[in-house]
């Protein structure tokens, strides 16, 4: 069930020149939190910015010994919403609506010995840390591989998270200044045309900008790989009543059905559903 | 304390209303708002057939506004009466159905289904900045029916024609003389007025060079129209003696109060629910609170007291 709080701040600090790390601390109710959902933020109460900003989910911690939930986001600073966030100190309140969205179904990846392969482009890696997390309690170690990709290594963020979520990493940043130089996209595709790669059939999970989730929808309709993307938007009441953030969807026909609603229907769709545009 | 207040023949239990498209079709927010506390309840606008809505991005956030170009997407009126209507019924507040169309017939077609199931009060959507009428003028130029004195006059007498429960008429307030506009629609049956609709606005993204919408242009909406706002109501005001329905940009019970003082009986919470989804909760307790304060006995007695 939706949920208005107060959530206040526990840590909110640098982790990258221009992204954060923020834990709040949460009522029990957001131990329901699902990876993938995300939270609706309202960062002042005054009228500018007027709007909540949406923020998925990096981690649920619970905090010893106590009932106490703390869930970590990780954002980037990149406007005035976000910049005044980043100003915000320890025991300061938010105003937080959620959970809110669907969130990845992590069932779908649990039949018929499939491999699973986390895909994360720039911010879009820091949701899939929560993933990995709930799903190394029912996936052998090293089973979970993780593609994150970046502009340059400055910008690489949650190595460590994946590892204790018990993923094998593999890095990709554009400039080359760390792992493979290129596109995420690029580095997935290089790993699937090692034979080896489909022994186990994959099952994917990404998240990141509109064009590296094309690519990779792409890529998965020629190798006929199944998965879940989730995209982002701006969005306005973030429950499904204003009807500003929806995407395209199409059927198992491929023809386009009409709009769905990124933050009620979504944030995560099946990597076929989508259409992309030209 | 009295709250209630009387639109034409439909009694509100309080003055605070929540504006079409900024609410869904109400259940979007049962969890967090207590739907039947709330004077009324205004639906998303419906159309005759389903409307898929604009390109997107749809939304651009400007200082203390927003910009929205949703082009009125919906499932069309059977969907509504068979999926919401009967939802809505069951909150045990007055609900307020919000329809739009681009010719009369359709207007018509669609009024005559809603008071066939039952549906006590309409607001027509005259306003809608995002999308285009056609048809209606002699010329074939597209135009909003809330810019023209005569087609506002033709549209409302079509559906008063049609519709025997309470008609409430939504202006635009894209237009020069909204008096006169609010006038033509009381001279053809119309029991109350809600203005204003968003205001046509754009905005630029300076790196791209591009509209950050897709529709080029769309509705401002939030607290920085609401001094235009309030100055409308209050012209409107002095136009007509039907009840007026205030709005643009309410984020508290003060900015609500303005609106009563100019002269409205109710309001709406439009933007605000998507920043705070309680603040008509919050509102609701806010005018009590001020009539408290103020030893005043009934809402109805601040409407229009604006002291010149």
């Amino acid at each position: 069930m939706i949920q208005q709080v107060i959530a206040k701040i526990v840590k909110n600090k640098k982790i990258s020149p221009s992204v954060n790390y923020l834990e709040l601390e949460i009522p029990e109710i957001f131990k329901t939190l699902l990876p993938g959902q995300f939270l609706h933020i309202r960062i002042l109460a005054a009228v500018d910015p007027l709007l909540r900003r949406p923020f998925s989910v990096n981690n649920v911690i619970k905090k010893q010994g106590s009932g106490c939930y703390r869930v970590a986001i990780v954002y980037k600073i990149v406007g005035k919403g976000t910049q005044i966030l980043s100003e915000k100190c320890r025991g300061d309140e938010l105003d937080v609506l959620g959970p809110l969205g669907n969130g990845f179904d992590i069932n779908s990846c649990l039949v018929k010995k499939r491999s699973v392969l986390l895909i994360g482009g720039g911010m879009g890696i820091a949701p899939l840390v929560y993933l990995a997390e709930k799903l190394k309690k029912q996936i052998k170690q090293g089973k979970i591989k993780a593609f994150i990709g970046t502009n340059t290594k400055k910008e690489i963020i949650c190595v460590n998270e994946f590892k204790k979520a018990g993923c094998k990493v593999m890095i990709s940043t554009d400039d080359g200044s760390a792992g493979f130089k290129g596109y995420v996209t690029e580095l997935f595709e290089k790993y699937l045309s090692d034979p080896q790669s489909l022994n186990h059939i994959p099952y994917l999970y990404a998240c990141g900008p509109f064009p590296m989730l094309k690519k990779l929808s792409e890529l998965a309709r020629k190798l006929k790989i199944e998965g879940q993307v989730s995209v982002d938007e701006m969005m306005g009441c973030g429950i499904g009543a204003c009807l500003g953030c929806v995407i395209k969807t199409k059927n198992s026909q491929n023809s386009v059905i009409g709009y769905k609603r990124i933050c009620k229907d979504g944030p995560v769709f099946d990597i076929n559903e989508l259409d992309w545009g030209e | 304390m009295n709250l209630s207040v009387k639109l034409g023949s439909l009694n509100l239990k309080n003055p605070v209303t929540v504006a079409s498209g900024t609410f869904g079709y109400a259940y979007e927010f049962a969890g967090l708002v207590r739907l039947k506390d709330l004077g009324a309840i205004v639906t998303k606008t419906i159309t005759r057939n389903p409307k898929p809505g604009n390109p997107t991005p749809r939304l651009a956030e400007t200082p203390a506004g927003m910009l929205n170009a949703i082009g009125l997407q919906n499932e069309g009126l059977d969907n509504f009466l068979e999926a919401k209507l009967p939802m809505l019924k069951k909150i045990g507040t007055k609900i307020i159905v919000s329809i739009s169309a681009n010719c009369l017939d359709d207007f018509i077609f669609c009024v005559k289904k809603l008071q066939d199931s039952g549906v006590e009060a309409i607001e027509l959507n005259l306003s809608c900045p995002n999308i285009k009428y056609t048809g209606l003028n002699d010329k074939n130029k597209s135009v909003m029916f809330a810019q023209d004195e005569k087609a506002t006059f033709k549209a409302v007498e079509a559906v008063r024609n049609n519709f025997k429960g309470t008609l409430i008429t939504k202006l635009s307030p894209n237009v020069t003389d909204i008096g006169a506009i609010g006038k033509s629609a009381e001279q053809a049956g119309s029991d109350a007025l809600s203005l204003v609709n968003t205001f046509t606005a754009m905005a630029i993204d300076i790196n791209t060079g591009r509209p950050k919408l897709a529709n080029i242009t769309g509705g401002l909406s939030g607290p920085a129209i609401r001094p235009i706002a309030v100055r409308m109501v209050y012209e409107v005001c002095r136009h007509v003696k039907i009840p007026v329905i205030g709005m643009g940009g309410i984020m508290n019970s003060d900015d609500a109060l303005e609106f009563m003082i100019a002269g409205a009986v109710a309001v709406s919470v439009g933007t605000a629910n998507f920043v705070n989804p309680k603040a008509s909760m919050d509102i609701i307790k806010g005018l009590k609170d001020y009539c408290v304060r103020k030893k005043i006995n009934d809402i109805n007695k601040i409407i229009g007291t604006v002291k010149l």
